[in-house]
């Protein structure tokens, strides 16, 4: 990994390895870093103009957006947490801590200290957004120690981010130290792995009320397929057959192309159109001896009857399926039936289909690129409140779970 | 139905004993004065969506779509929504103008466009799946098989996209043809008034109009008046693209998301307010329209005095269509022209010379492709406007706009006023200028604090320092264009950022006396160096109340 694969460049750079950190040394050298990037400034003053460099030039205002902090188990992790943000286009970290936590570093307790000044780079070569990166490098990994120092390095009053990169999190010490101080948790349930067991960690990050606002990277990828689906029920005419849907049937990827798992994918838009449409768990998920889950949900009508909605999940290993959902298949039966998929068929498209009593079968296919992980995380760090929705949905599709 | 009627010149408001509103047009029909709710606004499932900004699917059809705005504005703009995904299933763009075009003609016209245009990238895919919608009709603006034409293959896209009966027209023709396209759009039955239009079940109709908004008053108020014989006030977006500008937006946000400085935002702390919009451009391949319009009418009728609205007006109570373009009414109607009496002193007009800029010469305006000989069109204005209400009465508020200028800025700049009592007199070599807030609006987007330090040191020495607070530098890519957003705004019908028909007719009926005066009275016409910030004249209306221009 070299600073050239980066669309950003080292403004200035500092590291040393250290017996302890010392935060306030830290921050001592990032006031001098700045004096040195600082450009020098003309000025109207009481003997006409001035040139101003370093500290002389104290007029330059940054404009500080937010904390964020990541862990990485590796030099790889830290390397593409690093390549991420300083690819971020919209709302860039004014600092960014990377802990990583190596158990095989060459001088054991020692901790090595990287601070960076980097800069964004343009089209036209002008000067970007600069912002601070703190690498901090240790085979530390007791929890208390390492919130001991990322507490006192983050910008006061800026909201702090955490993105966990890495799927688990539970029973996890410095996750749990570190989610304290955060305010939001950025990650991707895509990781937490393959089936309904693994994802039941997702319950341990809700309804807590000291738990930071969760963003998931999972729910981002589905905000295509949401669109999708409620454009099926806009019409007035198929709107009412959503008090009438018979089944939902969902395939994901077993294996996704970035090692991760559909599933959660899968049960997201299950807890999503449950939660919105006010259904509730009769059977949670159980698995089926052919592969996949079924589970059943009960759906009541606007005049107060209640059906039952079957609900199922089926894992796709085929070549294609390397992206969380496969297809998404609801069908509707208010008397006659009412038929709407939606199948990605590539990375970049989505081909929707719906046919009912009254409209002729029509198929249309939607551009719908997939986003990537700096998409994403520009995303997410540009959300302080909480999602409502989201929340809900997650709510429900726990529920789903088998005990 | 109890009803409380607020009369003025142009509008009888009633707000019925439920609270909700209706209003009533200068001819009398009704409008609702709820906000939006499309039919889809029932679907739970579109409740709380991340992406909630979706329109309803619809079919754009644009006049004039062989011109440049739609070459070099809409067109760029629609496909990075397209590709950006607020854009629904099924849009289309029906195309309309007098060239032998076909559909795939149109086509591979509108890729060049896009390709010079867009944000985005342009793929083979991309393109393909946006070029489905894209239809073609050829004809004049004014001949009634043109719209017959158009009503067919709108019946034909409605069918095979879906786009349920939902049309955004948007003329993006001369202004000459505005009159003529309504007129055919109403007979033809294309177009339909919608008094209340969230009763969607044949589908919505709306109509954008570019500026020029007529020539003057009287012109403004007839144009007005033959749309609103068509469409409903509720249905027209007159749009001015200076009000997409997230910088402009931004100054809502910092005027009334901040409590620091609504405070000292009056004529108590405020010296006084300078709006700058300076063009380094010539006249270009305007010469036509511009001999005709001129300064005044071009920027300061409707940029310039939008800006003097969203930085002069009160805290709206709502940041919606209604709340937000009400209070700039309020605004505009509290400004005072200057009086023929002081037509002379509180307005200068200019013309620009030859000059120089970036070393080379440049052409004198009356020198320029298209220009009458000795033209008289003013291509700088400047002027002093007082807004008498509890505010800013006594606080002067300078416009200036011209062509030409040393460099392209536009800004607001608030002086406060010097402390009362300046201590650090006896101790000698001070400076002290007073404290200014300047907003830039382009280019280097951003928000700047004059303010004074003390130098360190062992004596008391003051200097001014500026803070300057850059988008650029904390916030990344700047975001989507002007059109981008106020074309999204008018498919969504939210009409909070387009000019409603009082705004437009108040500032026409503040800038009719001055047009009038200089007609009358045959005012100068000052040249100016190219390369310059305007005619000295200029220097010498501020220089008589002890201000002086900045130089942005």
């Amino acid at each position: 990994m070299t600073d050239k694969e980066y669309r950003n460049k080292v403004v200035v750079r500092r590291n040393w390895d250290a017996d302890v950190v010392d935060t306030g040394h830290i921050h001592d050298e990032f006031n001098k870093m700045w004096a040195e990037v600082t450009p020098t400034r003309i000025v109207s003053g009481p003997y006409g103009e001035e040139r101003l460099t370093g500290h002389n030039a104290p007029d330059i205002m940054r404009a500080n957006t937010l904390n964020l902090v990541s862990v990485a188990d590796s030099l790889e992790i830290a390397g593409m947490i690093l390549q991420t943000i300083s690819q971020l286009k919209d709302f860039i970290p004014s600092r960014t801590i990377i802990i990583i936590n190596d158990p095989n570093l060459e001088r054991p307790k020692t901790w090595h200290i990287d601070l960076q000044i980097n800069e964004t780079l343009t089209k036209d070569d002008s000067h970007g957004i600069q912002f601070e990166t703190i690498t901090i490098w240790t085979d530390q990994s007791s929890a208390g120690v390492l919130s001991s120092i990322v507490g006192p390095l983050l910008v006061a009053e800026l909201p702090t981010f955490l993105w966990w990169p890495s799927g688990e999190f539970s029973h996890n010490a410095i996750f749990d130290d570190l989610a304290l101080i955060a305010d939001r948790l950025v990650f991707d349930s895509a990781r937490l792995g393959y089936d309904a067991h693994a994802v039941a960690d997702y319950r341990t990050l809700i309804d807590e009320p000291t738990d930071p606002i969760i963003g998931d990277f999972t729910w981002l990828r589905l905000a295509p397929w949401q669109q999708l689906i409620a454009q099926f029920f806009d019409p007035l005419a198929t709107q009412k057959s959503l008090e009438s849907i018979d089944s939902v049937s969902i395939a994901y990827a077993q294996d996704r192309q970035d090692h991760g798992s559909g599933f959660a994918a899968a049960l997201l838009t299950l807890g999503w159109i449950g939660s919105r449409l006010g259904w509730e768990v009769i059977e949670p998920l159980e698995a089926r001896k052919v592969g996949g889950w079924t589970a059943f949900m009960a759906a009541t009508d606007s005049s107060g009857r209640a059906h039952e909605v079957q609900i199922r999940l089926t894992p796709d290993s085929t070549p294609g399926a390397k992206f969380s959902l496969r297809s998404v298949e609801i069908v509707t039966n208010d008397g006659t039936a009412g038929h709407y998929v939606i199948q990605r068929t590539d990375q970049d498209d989505l081909v929707t289909s719906s046919e009912t009593a009254t409209t002729p079968y029509v198929s249309r296919m939607v551009f719908s690129r997939r986003h990537s992980t700096v998409e994403m995380l520009g995303q997410e760090l540009q959300r302080f409140g909480p999602d409502r929705v989201f929340e809900e949905s997650i709510r429900l599709a726990t529920q789903l779970l088998p005990e | 139905m109890q009803e409380k009627t607020i009369a003025d010149s142009s509008y009888n408001f009633a707000v019925d004993s439920t609270g909700s509103g209706v209003a009533a047009d200068h001819v009398g029909h009704q409008f609702d004065l709820t906000e939006a709710a499309g039919g889809v606004a029932t679907n739970p499932l579109r409740a709380g969506l991340q992406m909630d900004r979706m329109p309803d699917p619809c079919v754009m059809v644009i006049f004039g779509v062989t011109g440049d705005l739609t070459a070099r504005k809409l067109m760029p703009s629609l496909y990075d929504l397209a590709i950006g995904h607020p854009l629904p299933e099924g849009f289309s763009i029906i195309g309309v103008s007098h060239r032998d075009w076909t559909d795939d003609d149109f086509r591979a016209q509108m890729r060049a466009a896009v390709e010079r245009g867009a944000r985005t990238p342009v793929t083979d895919e991309g393109w393909n799946l946006f070029a489905q919608g894209l239809f073609y009709v050829k004809g004049d603006f004014d001949g009634e098989e043109t719209y017959t034409r158009l009503r067919e293959r709108l019946e034909q896209v409605d069918t095979e996209r879906r786009a349920h009966g939902n049309r955004l027209f948007y003329l993006a023709t001369a202004p000459r043809f505005y009159a003529p396209i309504i007129e055919h759009l109403g007979s033809s039955g294309i177009g339909h008034r919608q008094d209340i239009y969230y009763d969607n079940q044949a589908g919505w109709n709306r109509v954008v109009i570019e500026k020029p908004f007529g020539r003057d008053i009287n012109t403004a108020r007839q144009l007005n008046a033959e749309i609103g014989s068509v469409f409903s006030e509720r249905q027209i977006y007159r749009i001015d693209h200076y009000l997409g500008k997230e910088t402009v937006q931004n100054v809502l946000a910092f005027r009334f998301a901040n409590t620091l400085f609504e405070p000292v935002w009056n004529r108590q702390y405020v010296d006084h307010v300078q709006i700058t919009v300076a063009e380094s451009l010539g006249v270009e391949e305007r010469a036509g329209y511009y001999e005709d319009a001129g300064a005044l009418r071009d920027m300061v009728q409707s940029h310039i005095l939008q800006l003097l609205a969203v930085i002069a007006m009160e805290p709206p109570a709502l940041f919606n269509g209604n709340a937000l373009r009400d209070e700039k009414v309020k605004l505009l109607r509290a400004v005072v022209p200057p009086s023929r009496d002081d037509l002379m002193t509180k307005t200068v007009r200019g013309q620009y010379d030859e000059g120089f800029m970036s070393g080379r010469r440049m052409a004198a305006y009356r020198d320029e492709k298209g220009v009458r000989q000795g033209s008289k069109t003013e291509t700088y204005v400047a002027m002093e406007l007082e807004i008498d209400n509890w505010r800013w009465a006594g606080v002067p508020f300078y416009l200036r706009t011209g062509k030409r200028l040393a460099r392209r800025v536009t800004e607001i700049a608030i002086q406060f006023k010097q402390v009362p009592h300046l201590m650090f007199q006896s101790i000698g070599d001070v400076d002290l200028s007073p404290n200014v807030i300047t907003m830039r609006i382009q280019p280097d987007e951003g928000i700047a604090l004059k303010f004074a330090a003390k130098v360190p040191g062992p004596t008391t020495q003051l200097r001014p320092v500026r803070m300057d607070f850059l988008y650029g530098s904390s916030f990344g890519d700047s975001g989507p264009d002007a059109y981008e957003r106020l074309l999204l705004d008018a498919m969504l019908g939210d009409p909070t950022l387009f000019a409603r028909r009082d705004e437009v007719e108040t500032a026409w009926s503040l800038m009719q006396p001055i047009l009038d005066g200089w007609q009358d009275m045959a005012l100068p016409v000052y040249p100016y160096e190219s390369g310059s910030w305007g005619p000295a004249k200029s220097d010498s209306m501020l220089r008589r109340a002890g201000h002086e221009w900045r130089r942005p």
